[in-house]
């Protein structure tokens, strides 16, 4: 019966897929690749919308068309895969268009268990910290991660919560929440950000004994960081590329 | 590394104080590494890995993009995390005291 199901899912995804660049506006039944098909446009119009001298913010900015393009999209299709993409997108291109409170409006509508928070709770972050104004995610990740039953939410939602305590240095908080976060999902991309972000408080912030480690020059001599003690260290991790 | 020429003035205005830049080489292949800091000139010394992100050095300071600058006292203590190479030289007071 899964096998079966599963091929039938597999079907019914394959079919609308190769429409994909003949239809933007993504249909009733379209797939992921659909979505995306839909989202490169909307920002490829909006690129274009800039530099002819549009301005992010602006009423007439082609995010407001695209966002409920995506919306009616997510209304139609509920719970599906390609719905949580269209919602988190339609959030994303308002946020990069400056147009904050159509994005919070929208953001604020989303039940707590939602998919999309997985993404939305990332956008939020780089919005914030851009702005530097955690205000507005702090109160609508906290409440999100407390209501949700969903585990990968409440990791996402907590990791973007951390990463804001972090960067207003509250440490202590910023910690607490992120062990909360590697702990609500384990395995998860966000717990695995959570993970590493700890690491780093840990063991990167200023004035921690810089981590030591051994390597090989390219005469192939060992060398640990320990060997230049007494001396300052500029550590210059670089690539040919 | 367009990052070169500054890292080379610093290496030639601060050695003598007790400066040393320690290079750490991101590319998976050590041919590539070699020869690049061969050609750009990069005579301070260098660690090369064919691990790349995964090597010792680049785990233990979750590098996952170039360059990633530590600066580091006389005592070994992470001073200052500089987004690029201009920003070393301010933080050289504290890291030589």
């Amino acid at each position: 019966m899964r096998a079966l199901s599963t091929l039938l899912i597999g079907v019914i995804l394959a079919i609308p897929a190769g429409s994909a660049s003949a239809q933007p506006v993504p249909a009733a039944g379209s797939t992921v690749a659909d979505v995306r098909s839909t989202l490169a446009t909307a920002r490829a119009e909006i690129d274009a919308f800039l530099a002819a001298g549009g301005k992010n913010g602006a009423g007439d900015h082609p995010a407001v068309k695209w966002q409920s393009i995506l919306w009616a999209y997510r209304e139609r299709n509920p719970g599906t895969e390609a719905a949580v993409l269209a919602t988190a997108g339609a959030i994303q291109l308002l946020l990069r268009g400056e147009l904050r409170e159509q994005a919070h409006a929208k953001v604020d509508s989303l039940a707590a268990d939602d998919l999309a928070w997985v993404r939305i709770s990332a956008y939020l972050y780089y919005d914030a910290s851009w702005r530097k104004d955690y205000s507005y995610l702090v109160r609508r990740l906290s409440d999100v991660s407390a209501r949700t039953s969903d585990a990968t939410v409440k990791s996402s939602a907590l990791l973007a919560l951390g990463r804001a305590y972090r960067r207003q240095s509250d440490v202590a908080l910023a910690v607490k929440t992120l062990e909360s976060a590697r702990a609500a999902a384990p395995g998860s991309a966000a717990a695995n950000e959570a993970d590493g972000l700890l690491y780093d408080i840990a063991h990167l912030s200023l004035g921690m004994q810089a981590p030591v480690f051994s390597g090989t020059t390219p005469d192939g001599h060992s060398v640990t960081l320990d060997s230049f003690r007494g001396k300052a260290v500029a550590l210059v991790f670089w690539g040919s590329t | 590394m367009a990052e070169v020429p500054l890292l080379k003035t610093l290496h030639d205005k601060y050695s003598a104080d007790g400066l040393v830049i320690l290079g750490v080489s991101i590319d998976s292949s050590v041919s590539l590494a070699n020869r690049t800091i061969k050609e750009k000139g990069m005579i301070w010394p260098q660690l090369v890995d064919p691990k790349g992100f995964n090597s010792e050095a680049a785990r233990a300071y979750r590098v996952d993009g170039t360059p990633t600058l530590f600066v580091l006292d006389r005592a070994g203590k992470i001073v200052a995390r500089p987004s690029s190479a201009r920003g070393i030289e301010e933080s050289l007071a504290a890291a030589l005291r």
